[in-house]
């Protein structure tokens, strides 16, 4: 995985911190296609059927965490990209989409993110 | 004399339009984040829509995603109030979810959540008294 870290804090609406925030979530969102196409050919049964993968679990648990650090970093996420953020959670196992959902609203709740679902 | 009258009839044609509008009641989003930040938030939304600042709002919507191994559903409520005190929260209750189905333009809404910001009750009211006057 490729080493990221959360964006520094600053003004969400600077051209600097977009082009930060824009390129951690191209690299992440790398990440998870990459996690989830390995996953996927490793595979020899349906989708539905298709175990979980403890290893791949975590590191896409990770790649969505940073994420979420980076938008608090940032102190700010547009709709585009909690929808975006949203999709990605939804990749994940049922214990790492709750714990990572609950970061999410936690970090919303705190005004740490300023957004909207 | 014919002026009294006139302002006379005028006062009761006002007072019979007010009466006629029936009860309107405005209920403005009120937040309440408790020291382990679980929480609570109501309001109406036509109170909120109408209101006369630019931050306030409640509602509640869901998100469909299908992952391509089935989809998943998170229901979500949020609001803010005029102080942009802010409240949140997810569930994947399929109880909770459809309670979101329930709510209208109108609706008067309620929301509370555990310190996880996981949404422990979703509900509405509609009434007529939530619709705003003319």
């Amino acid at each position: 995985m490729a080493a990221i870290s959360p964006a520094s804090s600053g003004s969400p609406s600077g051209a600097a911190s977009n082009v930060r925030e824009e390129r951690l979530r191209t690299i992440v969102r790398e990440e998870l296609a990459r996690l989830q196409s390995s996953a996927q050919g490793n595979a020899s049964t349906s989708l539905e059927a298709q175990p979980h993968n403890p290893s791949t679990d975590l590191h896409q648990r990770e790649a969505v965490a940073q994420q979420i650090e980076a938008y608090r970093g940032a102190g700010a996420i547009t709709d585009a990209q909690m929808q975006e953020l949203q999709a990605d959670i939804a990749q994940l196992d049922d214990a790492s989409r709750k714990q990572m959902m609950s970061k999410l609203i936690r970090a919303l709740n705190s005004g740490e993110i300023k957004g909207r679902l | 004399m014919k002026k009294q009258r006139l302002i006379a009839m005028g006062a009761l044609v006002l007072t019979s339009s007010a009466a006629l509008a029936g009860l309107v009641t405005i209920t403005p989003v009120s937040v309440t984040v408790n020291p382990d930040t679980s929480g609570s938030a109501l309001g109406s939304m036509s109170a909120a829509r109408f209101s006369k600042n630019d931050v306030e709002y409640i509602g509640c919507g869901v998100r469909r995603i299908d992952t391509g191994a089935g989809v998943v559903v998170f229901g979500f409520c949020q609001a803010s109030t005029a102080a942009g005190v802010l409240g949140f929260c997810s569930s994947e209750s399929p109880d909770l979810i459809a309670s979101i189905g329930d709510q209208d333009d109108y609706s008067f809404i309620t929301f509370s959540w555990d310190s996880a910001g996981i949404c422990r009750g979703i509900g509405n009211s509609t009434q007529s008294f939530y619709i705003p006057s003319k």
